[in-house]
């Protein structure tokens, strides 16, 4: 599914369904079974009565996703398929493909710039750059092989000189009495241990470096 | 899983694509009028030529010409086509992927909208041929229903060799920009040579004979003369019809193959 539209714009998107079902052979039992099933799980119920430029961009592109999964393909090609969306219709669409993957065992082939979107549904992630494949793996291994360092976050009761904290891992920032300190993984325990006994303490954050800023790391830096 | 398979499967296809294909089209009932009324070149060409022939020796008599183009008001009306510019769209903007993911031929999506097109077209052109009948009461004629018959199978042929020629050309769109550009050029010899201006009786004979070869005459003029008993040779005729709809069928064919293997579906 692309960019494109199938669905027919001056008519309701059931029409369109009902060329779909007859393309594939389906009965008009399973047909209406299988759109009553899709339109729930994707919250169209009554929409597909509307004409389609009646629908707003999100309605379409789910009454689209519909459409191309009214025969239950077992292998499903999105290309941007949150593209334009507003957030709440982004998580709406995400959580439907990670049901039909689940209930269909179907197989995702994902292309994106969100990667919110990578992040909801991929096991397994491919990073092409400059038509190179540079990575092939987990999104956990992604974040191991391209960002070794774990943020921790911290809040302090006093003022910390960058050379006092830099004891402890790579300073990222410091602003007042909060810093962020970068450390390997291998590290952490050890040195958040440490931290919490020999610093004055009021808050610890541990987080993994944003995805998008590994990716857009990974791209700037041209790691093969 | 209930799946259809067969004869069942074909029916329901055809079924589908006709009716969802026609109620697209009375979404456009308003337009269709005018479409139906952009295609009366032939009644204003009916007076012309009744006005002519009632001062000049031709090969028909002015109620002769006053059938005759009426007949090829209605021809014309069951065989417009524009496949052309709905697959060179489809070819530019990359909807045509969508289409090479379904398990049926793109050629049936557009034959469906054709055909259904001329359900929705019908009303219109009874009013303009009842307004014909009220004009012109005295060339209002009932033809045996044999002819009728081989008429309407005749209409039917021309309709699919007019389509397949026009699909044909489209292929191009894989290859230029705007294939239309050809429909532009054969519309010139179809218009002359079809009929559709002047009957081929009146053509000199050398060149009747000549035009006899090309597909253009079957595309209105042999089916009008079927309908009005205007002589030709029958068998003659069809197999020639059947021979260019063999040519263009074999040339679609071959330029889809190719044409498939230029296609990128860019932002599709």
């Amino acid at each position: 599914m692309g960019q494109k539209q199938q669905l027919i714009w001056d008519l309701p998107a059931r029409d369109s369904l009902k060329i779909n079902a007859a393309i594939y052979g389906l009965t008009d039992a399973e047909a209406q079974q299988r759109i009553g099933e899709l339109a729930e799980m994707l919250f169209l119920n009554g929409k597909l009565e509307q004409p389609v430029r009646k629908l707003s961009l999100g309605e379409r592109m789910k009454a689209e996703l519909l459409a191309a999964l009214l025969h239950h393909p077992e292998v499903l090609f999105l290309d941007e398929p949150t593209l334009g969306l507003d957030v709440n219709a982004q998580a709406a669409v995400r959580e439907f493909l990670k049901d039909y993957n689940q209930q269909y065992n179907a197989t995702l082939l994902l292309t994106s710039h969100y990667m919110a979107d990578i992040t909801a549904l991929c096991d397994r992630v491919l990073l092409i750059h400059q038509g190179q494949l540079i990575y092939d793996g987990s999104l956990e291994g992604l974040l191991e092989k391209f960002s070794p360092c774990r943020a921790v976050q911290l809040d302090f009761s006093q003022v910390y000189s960058r050379d006092q904290l830099s004891a402890y891992g790579q300073v990222e920032s410091i602003e007042g009495q909060s810093a962020r300190l970068l450390v390997t993984r291998e590290k952490l325990t050890e040195t958040v241990s440490k931290v919490l006994a020999e610093l004055a303490v009021v808050d610890l954050s541990v987080t993994d470096s944003p995805i998008e800023e590994v990716i857009g790391q990974v791209f700037l830096e041209g790691i093969v | 899983m209930r799946y259809l398979k067969g004869s069942n499967r074909v029916w329901q296809v055809a079924r589908s694509l006709l009716s969802v294909y026609y109620a697209y089209m009375v979404e456009y009932r308003a337009e269709l009028m005018f479409w139906v009324l952009s295609g009366s070149l032939p009644l204003i060409l009916l007076g012309v030529w009744t006005q002519a022939s009632e001062g000049g020796q031709f090969a028909l008599s002015s109620i002769e010409f006053a059938r005759y183009f009426l007949a090829v008001f209605i021809t014309r009306q069951f065989t417009v086509v524009w496949v052309i510019w709905d697959f060179e769209k489809e070819v530019v903007e990359g909807t045509l992927s969508f289409r090479l993911l379904q398990p049926l031929d793109p050629g049936w999506h557009h034959f469906s909208t054709h055909f259904a097109e001329r359900g929705a077209r019908l009303p219109f052109i009874f009013v303009l041929v009842g307004l014909f009948a009220w004009l012109y009461p005295q060339a209002i004629w009932m033809p045996e229903l044999w002819r009728l018959g081989f008429y309407c199978i005749t209409l039917l042929v021309a309709f699919s060799l007019r389509f397949l020629a026009q699909y044909t050309f489209a292929m191009f769109a894989f290859w230029i920009e705007r294939a239309t550009a050809i429909e532009q050029f054969w519309f010139l010899f179809y218009l002359f040579l079809s009929g559709m201006v002047a009957p081929l009786n009146v053509f000199p004979e050398g060149i009747a004979q000549a035009v006899l070869w090309t597909p253009f005459p079957y595309l209105i003029y042999f089916p009008v003369a079927i309908l009005l008993g205007l002589q030709i040779n029958l068998l003659q005729g069809y197999c020639i019809m059947l021979g260019w709809f063999a040519l263009f069928w074999l040339a679609n064919r071959w330029l889809w193959k190719q044409g498939l293997k230029r296609y990128s579906g860019m932002g599709a």
